[in-house]
């Protein structure tokens, strides 16, 4: 597997910052795959509170590529490719809570990362108001999903963005406001 | 909005951002009114905002560590500003504080709950240690000014703020001789005395939990986990599981054994604390060891007395800069007997109180004569071989083998008759061990926590010498009847239902079952058998029956319970004078008769419950336990009655129920205090109840349940913690509601069912595995009361609100039975439910999509 995330890794660095939609395609089961398992692990753990966000990236990353072979700029695709996967698999975990409760069982509880119910309603919400973001501002979106879901910080964000830490400083704060005026009614 | 124009709205919102507030309106009028307002929405929403995904997700949640600076420092919260941040709980963070209000300055530590971290169980805990604080009022600990919501909607309250250093941080600075310790010990104890007083229990004493002010007076801090002794047990002892809460190189053995947490809890840390304070390191090395390995030194290991550490042993890392050097001759004596005392592993044994702790120091220091003694020599013998069971068993084990593997080995050699008697006596050496091992070791920790597996290992261990040495001796019967024995013993830790701590190998224990039957049917079949050996047999048919019973392999399952019950029948017909046999044959064939019941043969069931049922009416004439006889016989009675009742045979079924009434009534007149036999004639009135329901006869019926209900209430009263009879009290409430909402009784019917209310809510009810199919009865049934009002309501209004109540009772009853089937713990009798409310769910929603829809509001 980790040939195979190479390739698609390399695929998607060629394509630059226009990401090949083909290899996301292929490339994020693969990472959402390993990070679902990873985040199911970390958060059934009881006592998680030394590990990070990030270094839970980091894990699943050095899982999948041989950590020489690939470069920063790999690495900055990586995140971004990760980051939208843990949104899925947060989202996907709170919607599975909340037709749990109407009794349709979609996937193994085991495989799925348990979250606390009360933070189901709220994701689903933020979900939704991200991907009407993504249709306005779709680098906005992006920037939440690296800096909330997988929890990098301005300056790491402005690397995979090949922007600069100001613009997404400025940007963040915009995006934050409008995710918050639409969730909470315009 | 088309691209253009937001990057106009991005572009003036930072732009106005930036601007002085005074300055921003006069900024935003220049542009076109779709551009402003959606600016000044963005703006609203950025200042009303606060914290919104302001950290990454699973910090947010409180399941990462914070990582980004603290939004809150140099906010202001009520009265308080907060400048820094000092420290981080598992639900709380700390903030240091200062009073602005006010003419004089004060410095407080503000907790307020994490952000995300406001489930109820944590806004509970926090409560609780608002409310802790609030009762405790002393010099040593630090108490509560002012507690309550932020405007971010968060729980927090502000600690007078302690200008100290941790315990040990402060020994290390001031390095006070060995009295000036004793007495920050003291007011320590002090504190912690006070606590107790008022029902508290601290759970997490150690020594950066009291911070000690340059004048030298301790306070005590972090009630966080501190639990209230009078209310909320039950709670407070799930949250604490396995090292999860409290520090482990302070926590007491029952603490670290998950077990019951006291006031001698807190006595066992202060121990540890104190020991800390003058030999600079904790009784048990915990440095670069595993839980695990501390677990097993704080439970079993007897710590060395103060005086006799070495000189050599380092100081543990916080107590490095700890300069003092008390002379081991100080400690000898008293001082080690006191704190030995703190810290015994047995909680009854450690000092009675805090303040008992603390006033044998104070005889120290006053050099009077203290209560502690050092352990006797056979309290310690005691101690050892309580804890050293296992090397005892290992070492019997080794020698087993040594002697086995030489016996064996002979025993194949051994030709010369001189040679044989030696060979055969080093033969019984090995079954006698390996007996030893298997009956007396055995017995002697089978109560022993956590010992299951070691006993599994014991017992294989041994049955592989004893296999071994059977092997060579097929026509010896005393041998082979050991290893039934061994085989049996071992099937049951593996798996026998009745074994309390068994390890669920029901496959595995199954298997053994069947190697300890098949030896036994060999004993049987070769001589003229024992009667003793057939009994041990059909045994050993109905362990391994109820393992195929709870596996659902019913075929099967018949098959060994039909051997047993021939095997009793047999035995019962050559010498039916003995009661024993008689009563083992009445046990079989109730065995019997559940399966012949189970396979849907009422008739026959009937038969087989009638002969037990004779058996046990011979048994009472002549026995010595009169009662016990006649309660088997009314149970077989009512077995016999329920199943007419299912056959629909009312009269019949009532002639027997009323067969059990008569010799139940009598037990329970026999026994006042005999709560099964006060249970049984309950559940009999009800039996009848039930039958005369059927039979119409309604005031009989009401009359029955009546009094059912009155001995139940009876039982209950005078044994509140007896969770069957709260469950079969709650039962018969909402059974007696259904009875009566099916003879229009409304009001009546609502009574019943508010009793079963007010006993959820005062937590009569552990709302276990068992209570919850019940439960689901109850909320099945009130929903049906809210069904049965809105037939009966005219306006539509009113009835719209009692089916949706009706929903709601049925959604919750569905959801107890769902997660009890996903759980795969849902009784069989309740098996029918689950489709059952389905159903009433399914009715009451149809009639509200007809009501709203506007239809006729007219029901039937």
């Amino acid at each position: 597997m980790a040939d195979e995330f190479a390739v698609l890794i390399q695929e998607l660095s060629g394509t630059g910052r226009n990401a090949n939609r083909a290899a996301l395609d292929k490339l994020l089961p693969i990472v959402y795959d390993e990070l679902r398992r990873l985040a199911a692990s970390f958060l059934r753990r009881e006592h998680a509170v030394s590990i990070q966000t990030t270094e839970l990236v980091h894990e699943a990353y050095f899982k999948l590529t041989d950590q020489k072979k690939v470069d920063w700029e790999n690495r900055g695709q990586f995140f971004a490719v990760a980051a939208q996967a843990m949104r899925r698999i947060l989202i996907d975990a709170a919607r599975q809570r909340k037709s749990l409760k109407f009794g349709v069982e979609k996937i193994s509880l085991d495989e799925a990362p348990t979250l606390p119910c009360e933070v189901n309603q709220e994701l689903i919400e933020l979900d939704a108001a991200l991907s009407e973001l993504e249709k306005l501002d779709e680098q906005q979106c992006r920037m939440v999903e690296l800096r909330y879901f997988a929890g990098l910080t301005i300056e790491e964000t402005a690397q995979v963005l090949k922007i600069s830490p100001a613009t997404v400083k400025r940007e963040w704060t915009i995006a934050r406001a409008w995710l918050f005026k639409k969730i909470n009614g315009d | 909005m088309d691209s253009a124009s937001w990057k106009t709205v991005k572009e003036a919102f930072s732009q106005t951002l930036d601007l002085p507030e005074d300055e921003r309106d006069t900024y935003l009028a220049g542009f076109a009114p779709e551009i402003r307002i959606e600016v000044e929405n963005l703006l609203a929403a950025h200042f009303a905002a606060e914290g919104f995904i302001a950290a990454p997700f699973f910090i947010e949640k409180g399941v990462a560590e914070d990582a980004v600076p603290d939004e809150l420092v140099g906010r202001r919260i009520k009265d308080f500003l907060i400048l820094e941040k000092i420290g981080v709980g598992g639900m709380g963070v700390v903030y240091l504080a200062e009073r602005v209000n006010s003419d004089f300055k004060q410095k407080a530590a503000l907790k307020i709950i994490k952000r995300g971290m406001d489930s109820e169980a944590v806004l509970r805990r926090f409560a609780r240690e608002r409310q802790i604080l609030s009762q405790l009022k002393h010099p040593n600990i630090a108490g509560l000014l002012d507690g309550g919501i932020s405007s971010g909607g968060r729980p927090f309250f502000v600690m007078e703020y302690v200008e100290g250093k941790p315990l040990n941080i402060y020994c290390g600075a001031r390095n006070p001789s060995l009295e000036a310790r004793l007495e920050i010990f003291r007011q320590i104890c002090s504190a912690v005395d006070h606590a107790h007083k008022n029902l508290v229990v601290h759970r997490d004493l150690k020594p950066t939990n009291v911070l000690v002010a340059e004048d030298g007076v301790p306070k005590l801090l972090d009630f966080g986990i501190a639990k209230l002794l009078s209310a909320d047990n039950t709670e407070s002892t799930k949250t604490v599981t396995r090292g999860q809460i409290f520090t482990p190189e302070y926590a007491s053995p029952e603490q670290i054994l998950g077990k019951a947490v006291t006031t001698a809890s807190d006595v066992y840390s202060l121990g540890v604390i104190l020991y800390e304070l003058l030999v600079r390191h904790r009784p048990f090395e915990t440095r670069g060891k595993s839980f695990d390995e501390i677990v097993k030194s704080v439970c079993e290991t007897d710590p060395p007395r103060p005086s006799e550490t070495g000189d050599d042993q380092s100081p543990t890392a916080e107590n490095e800069m700890d300069p003092i050097q008390i002379s081991k001759d100080r400690l000898r004596g008293d001082l080690d007997n006191i704190i030995l005392k703190a810290l015994r592993k047995e909680p009854s044994e450690r000092y009675g109180s805090v303040q008992q702790f603390s006033e044998d120091i104070s005889r120290f220091l006053q050099g009077l004569p203290v209560l502690a003694r050092p352990q006797t020599l056979n309290y310690r013998f005691e101690k050892y071989v309580k804890r050293h069971w296992v090397g005892v068993v290992a070492a019997a084990l080794v020698l087993l083998s040594l002697v086995g593997g030489i016996s064996v080995a002979t025993w194949q050699a051994v030709v010369a008759r001189r040679e044989r008697a030696k060979a055969e006596q080093r033969f019984d050496d090995v079954r006698q061990l390996a007996n030893t091992i298997l009956f007396d070791h055995y017995e002697r920790i089978k109560n022993l926590p956590g010992a299951t597996e070691a006993r599994a290992k014991l017992v294989s261990d041994a049955l592989v010498y004893l296999d071994k040495i059977a092997q060579e001796s097929l026509d010896n019967p005393e041998l082979q009847r050991e290893l039934v024995g061994a085989y049996k013993r071992l099937a049951d830790i593996q798996g026998s239902v009745s074994e309390a701590g068994n390890l669920g190998e029901t496959g595995k224990s199954r298997d053994n079952y069947l190697k300890a039957i098949a030896l036994q049917e060999a004993l049987v079949s070769n001589a003229p058998a024992s009667f003793e050996d057939r009994r041990t047999l059909g045994d050993l048919y109905f362990d391994v029956e109820v393992l195929f019973e709870n596996e659902n392999e019913r075929p099967i399952q018949a098959e060994y319970a039909e051997k047993g019950l021939n095997i009793f029948k047999a035995l019962e017909k050559d010498n039916p004078d003995r009661v024993q046999r008689t009563a083992d044959l009445a046990n079989a064939l109730w065995n019997w008769a559940n399966i012949v019941r189970l396979k849907g043969d009422n008739d026959g069931a009937i038969e087989v419950y009638g002969e037990a049922a004779q058996i046990y009416e011979n048994l009472k004439l002549s026995a010595e336990e009169p009662q016990r006889y006649k309660r088997n016989a009314a149970l077989s009675y009512k077995y016999i009655g329920s199943i007419y009742q299912i056959e629909k045979d009312y009269q019949k079924a009532l002639e027997f129920y009323q067969k059990a009434f008569v010799y139940d009534r009598e037990n329970a007149g026999l026994a006042q205090n005999d709560v099964a036999a006060q249970m049984d004639l309950s559940f009999t009135h009800k039996s009848l109840a039930g039958v005369f329901y059927k039979l119409n006869e309604q005031e009989k019926m009401f009359a029955e349940y009546r009094q059912a209900i009155a001995i139940q209430e009876r039982i209950f009263n005078s044994d509140p913690k007896n969770n069957f009879a709260a469950r079969a009290l709650f039962k018969s409430y909402s059974q007696m509601a259904d009875y009566y909402r099916d003879s229009g009784k409304i009001a009546e019917a609502e009574e019943y069912l508010q009793k079963c209310q007010k006993m959820l809510a005062s937590k009569a009810l552990k709302q276990d595995a068992l209570d919850q199919p019940v439960i689901g009865v109850y909320l099945w049934s009130y929903g049906n009361l809210f069904l049965k009002k809105a037939e009966a309501e005219k306006n539509t209004a009113e009835k719209l609100v009692d089916l949706k109540a009706a929903r709601d009772k049925f959604i919750e009853a569905a959801n107890i039975y769902q997660t009890l089937q996903k759980q795969s713990i849902l009784d069989p009798a309740y098996a029918n439910n689950p489709s059952a409310i389905a159903v009433s769910l399914e009715t009451v929603n149809r009639e509200l999509l007809r009501l709203t829809e506007n239809k006729s509001p007219r029901i039937r």
